[in-house]
Formats: structure tokens, C-alpha cells, sequence
């Protein structure tokens, strides 16, 4: 039902909005990313396509608990990613930009 | 004093972005939903039109990896084969009510070789079926509407070879038309053998050795014992298999059955015989329903289509265990395939989940060894059937290729992970995977398979419970002893021990 090409068509649009978005954001905050930091946010954001990803089919493939385990350790990686990038790169990017 | 604006294209762009964002992961979240859902990843059934998602030319090799300990291996006899066995052994031991007086020659040859394999046999008959008949009538009405399922499947069948000098040349068109390049008439045959039904497809040049050496059974043109010869035109094994309805493998043993993959391979194989013998040219079907002069699972490593796993079967990189094969003997002018080496034997040898997860103790934890000059895995096949015969509702199992983590549904998180257990040399992959197999999937207790519990792998979709279609008697009793494969070892002083 959602597995074509129409609902690929709508993800692409999206994404494109977002990558716009958040470079727009980026403007706003005078903040540039070097290639490694673009590297890091954009595995961040496939990561967490991933996890999600790696939820539902499971749970649509009624595996429970691999859909709930996969859930639980691949967001808390998402979420220690996320919270290192923030402090230890992002933070005082924005820091010296506001 | 400033004019009050409306949404700046800014603040429209980082609207827009957040909202695409979430849009997209969403749209991830239902893409993926789906590809563990639909109809597709269930069976498989797309590549009828030939759009097999596994391309096995990178993986191509020139030596099967099972292990050869000599050039030509020694032919099976077909009256080994259990399901021989036992009707054999039903017929001429209870039957006849002679018990061991009552045995053949070959049979009283064949047990005094093998004392143990007696001792299954009989703890089988003797024990086994009688306490399944009552746990049947105590347990059994649950299973009905899948049962009912099952025999829908055996509806529509194809009629049972005879002799390989009738059956394989009754209606060849003559005189044969021509072939102009075996390797497109190959190309032709995987397609439209596709068509027919299978959802992959391997030639291998045909390998006397695979076929037995006498007939296990009476049927088929032959009786009981006769040796069987091969004819000259048995030249190519078209090899091929169709899997299982997903919901019905998950639901293993007890709602489970071989008959819709049976069926569907069996129709397969007959619709491709009269397609080679329309083209002038013999063809002979090896299937569940046509019936087996041969053994199987090496004629599919042969053709290329997988490789063999810990417990005996083909794993092929698409369905895993989680299909039936058949096979067609041919004359027909084509080039074979070669095997392929998918890293699953390395993959098995870490893996064991299937040795673990078996509720008879019938698949070996230890390396491939020698057998008819063959180095294999080889399961117990006594204490796998007698396991079967205790099942109530199906009477048989399936977990192994139920719980094989290479038997997963095609989608693409799925397929993505066997890709890369493909492409690592290392090993790495497989051990994780193998850990996370153990640990994300779930793996019941195999106690729990036996009555009264008669757990299932996963619970059964709604589709094979009795309720709310149908009315039936309300099951009777509450308690049955759970068969226990260790006690019966020590009643018996560790006779079973193989």
C-alpha cells in the first residue's frame, strides 16, 4: 500500500524541504558546517531513517521484540549521537554565532 | 515603529523543511511497515516474472561447497529413507503382527547394523503415536481450520511418475525441433519455469550419484527394492523451489504444513515437463506429488541455487529453508549452472540456532562429516520424525527452517543484512548477526512444543484459528505429560544416543 512509487515521491519532496529548511536555519544562526560535520548530521538523520525503518518492518514482520529492542538500543544511540554532536560540536558553534 | 509582516520566506522555509522532515521519516516508518506486511514479502511470489532479487554471479565458485571424501559417492538405497522405513516397518513388524520374525531380509540386515535406529523406530511406533492419538483428541480441535487449509492444498495434484522408460518419453513431440544455443534455451527455461510457479531456478548437469540406488518404496513402476537404472537421457537437473505461505511456516509445528509449497512445486514441475517434451525431448519430474527417485538438496547446490545448512536442507539466499523443491531430468540441450558459495557454511557453523530450537535434539551442533563419501551436516532422521509423529494438530515440523535466521520475509532490512553476511570474508558479520539473532528475534522454549503446551513459533495469524468461523467441540482435559526426549533416552540406557 505505501511501498510505491507515489509515497518514494512524497519522502523525496520532503527531504528536499528539509535539507532547504535546515540550511535556511543554518543561515539564520550564521553557522557553516565543514564537510565532516555535514557528514556527521546527515549519518545522524540516515541513522535515525534506520532505526525507524528497522521498528516497523519488524513489527509489521511480527517480530515483537526484535521490533522493540531494535527500537530501544538503536534510539539510544541516536540519541547519544545526537547529544555529543550537540556538546562537543554544534554547541559551540552556536555559541559563538548568537 | 515596525509594520507587522507576514510568514517571511524564511520562516517559511524552516517551516517547510520541519515539516518534509518529519514527513519523510514518516514516510520511511510506513515504507518500511509495508515491507514487512504486504502480500510481496511473504511468499516471494513476484519473481515469477523473473525478478529474482538475489544475483548469485559474484558468488559463483567451481567446487559445491559440501566436501567430496571421494570422486564418485556411494548411492543411497531408497529403503533407508525413514518414511520408507516406517511403512516397511509397519507392514511387516504391527501389521503382520509378527514383530521381528516378520521382517525382510534387507530390513533384519539394515537393524542389525543399526540397533539404535530400531529403538526409535519402535519408541515411534509403540509410544509416540499411540500417546499422539490421545493428545490429538485432547488438544487437537484448535488446529482444525489450519488442517482444513492444508488439505485444500492437495486438491489439485499431478499423477505419480512410472518407470523413467515410460513415463519420461510418453508424449515427446518428434521430431524434436532444434536448439540454437543451449545457453538461451537455458536463459528460456528459468524464465518460463518462473512462470509456472517456481521462485528460483539452477541447472546442474545431472550427477548419478544423488539418485538412489534402489527403490524405497512400491510405486512409481517399481517394486520395493528393485535397483534403479539410469537411463541415458537423464542429462540435466532443472532445479527449482517455491516457497511456503510465511504465515503458515511462522505458525510451526503444530498449524504448520508442506502441502501449499508442495503443491505449488509439484505443478510447477509437471507444467515444465510438458513444456521440454512439447520442445522433442525426454523430461522426468522429481516432486512431492510426482514422488522421488533421488535425492534433492545436492542437486540444488549443484544448480547453484544455495548452499547446504545445519540441518540438511538447501539454504538458498532468498527464502532461506523456507521452500519446497523440485526437480526435472532432462535431454534437453543446456548449459549448467555453477554452485555458489554465499558464506552460509561458516554462517552455520557460528549460527546452531536451528540445533538449539529443535525439540528432538536432531540436528547436530558439531561440524559437517562423511557420510556415502559425501562431508555433510546430517540430521537424526529417526529422532526428527519421531518428533513429528508427536505433534498434535499437523503431525509433522518445520521449526528448523522456521526459526533459520536466513528465512526471514523478503524485505529489504532482510535482504540487506544477507547481502552483506555475502560479502564479508571476515567472518565479523556473521558472529554479530548471530548474537543479534539470539538476542532481538525471538526463540521459544523448545519444551514448550510439546503437548499439553503445543506452542508454535508464532502465534497463528488470524486466518488459521477455528474462532470466530466456526464452531467446534471445546478441547477435553487440561494436562498431558510433555514428552520429554531426555527421559525417554534414559528409559531406553541412552540407546538413542547416536
Amino acid at each position: 500500500m505505501f511501498d510505491n512509487g507515489l509515497l518514494w515521491f512524497i519522502v523525496g519532496i520532503g527531504a528536499t524541504l528539509a535539507v532547504f529548511g535546515f540550511n535556511e536555519w543554518l543561515n539564520e544562526k550564521q553557522v557553516s558546517f565543514n564537510w565532516w560535520q555535514w557528514v556527521l548530521t546527515v549519518g545522524w538523520v540516515l541513522f535515525l531513517a534506520f532505526t525507524i525503518a528497522f521498528t516497523t518492518i519488524n513489527l509489521a514482520a511480527q517480530e515483537i521484540r526484535a521490533g522493540v529492542w531494535g527500537l530501544v538500543i538503536l534510539g539510544i544511540v541516536a540519541v547519544v549521537w545526537a547529544t555529543l554532536g550537540w556538546y562537543f560540536v554544534l554547541r559551540q558553534k552556536f555559541a559563538k554565532t548568537a | 515603529m515596525s509594520e507587522k509582516r507576514g510568514l517571511s520566506r524564511r520562516d517559511f522555509l524552516k517551516i517547510a523543511g520541519a515539516t518534509g522532515g518529519v514527513a519523510s521519516l514518516a514516510g520511511v516508518g510506513l515504507a518500511g511497515w509495508d515491507s514487512g506486511a504486504t502480500g510481496q514479502a511473504h511468499t516471494g511470489w513476484q519473481s515469477e516474472q523473473g525478478l529474482v532479487m538475489f544475483n548469485r554471479e559474484p558468488f559463483r565458485v567451481d567446487k559445491p561447497t559440501y566436501g567430496l571424501a571421494k570422486a564418485t559417492p556411494d548411492r543411497l538405497d531408497g529403503r533407508e529413507v525413514i518414511f520408507n522405513r516406517d511403512t516397511a516397518l509397519k507392514a511387516q513388524w504391527y501389521t503382520s503382527k509378527k514383530g521381528e520374525a516378520g521382517l525382510d531380509a534387507w530390513m533384519k540386515d539394515y537393524y542389525a547394523k543399526f540397533p539404535d535406529k530400531l529403538q526409535l523406530d519402535r519408541v515411534r511406533n509403540e509410544k509416540i503415536e499411540p500417546e499422539r492419538v490421545e493428545n490429538q483428541k485432547k488438544y487437537g480441535s484448535q488446529y482444525i481450520m489450519s488442517q482444513i487449509w492444508s488439505a485444500a492444498w492437495s486438491a489439485v495434484s499431478v499423477p505419480r511418475s512410472d518407470l523413467p522408460e515410460k513415463t519420461d518419453l510418453e508424449g515427446v513431440q518428434k521430431p524434436a525441433y532444434k536448439i540454437k544455443d543451449p545457453a538461451a534455451m537455458s536463459n528460456l527455461i528459468k524464465k518460463v519455469t518462473m512462470t509456472f510457479g517456481a521462485t528460483m531456478v539452477g541447472i546442474a548437469k545431472f550427477n548419478p550419484a544423488w539418485v538412489y540406488s534402489h527403490a524405497g518404496a512400491d510405486g512409481r513402476g517399481y517394486k520395493r527394492g528393485d535397483p534403479i537404472n539410469i537411463p541415458d537421457w537423464w542429462q540435466y537437473a532443472i532445479a527449482f523451489g517455491v516457497p511456503h505461505e510465511w504465515d503458515i511456516v511462522k505458525s510451526n509445528p503444530t498449524y504448520g504444513t508442506s502441502s501449499d509449497a508442495y503443491n505449488r512445486s509439484s505443478i510447477a514441475a509437471a507444467r515444465l515437463v510438458t513444456f521440454i517434451k512439447r520442445l522433442g525431448y525426454a523430461a522426468r519430474e522429481e516432486s512431492p506429488n510426482g514422488g522421488y527417485d533421488t535425492m534433492v538438496p545436492p542437486i540444488l547446490i549443484d544448480a547453484g541455487l544455495g548452499e547446504q545448512g545445519r540441518f540438511g536442507f538447501c539454504i538458498t539466499p532468498e527464502a532461506g529453508g523456507n521452500f519446497r523443491p523440485a526437480v526435472v531430468f532432462t535431454n534437453l540441450p543446456l548449459v549448467p549452472d555453477k554452485p555458489i558459495n554465499m558464506g552460509l557454511k561458516s554462517y552455520c557453523m557460528e549460527c546452531k540456532i536451528c540445533a538449539e530450537q529443535c525439540p528432538s535434539r536432531a540436528i547436530p551442533f558439531d561440524e559437517p562429516k562423511e557420510i556415502r563419501g559425501v562431508v555433510k551436516w546430517t540430521i537424526s532422521h529417526e529422532r526428527c520424525f519421531n518428533y513429528w509423529r508427536s505433534v498434535v494438530g499437523s503431525g509433522s515440523c518445520r521449526i528448523c527452517l522456521a526459526l533459520c535466521p536466513w528465512s526471514r520475509k523478503d524485505a529489504w532490512l532482510y535482504n540487506m543484512t544477507k547481502a552483506v553476511l555475502s560479502r564479508d570474508p571476515t567472518g565479523l558479520m556473521a558472529k554479530m548477526s548471530v548474537e543479534a539473532q539470539k538476542f532481538l528475534y525471538e526463540n521459544p522454549d523448545p519444551q514448550t512444543y510439546y503437548a499439553p503446551t503445543n506452542a508454535s513459533v508464532r502465534p497463528p495469524e488470524w486466518w488459521m484459528r477455528n474462532d470466530p468461523f466456526i464452531e467446534v467441540p471445546s478441547a477435553q482435559g487440561a494436562s498431558a505429560p510433555i514428552w520429554d526426549a531426555l527421559q525417554e533416552e534414559a528409559l531406553l540406557n541412552n540407546a538413542l544416543e547416536l
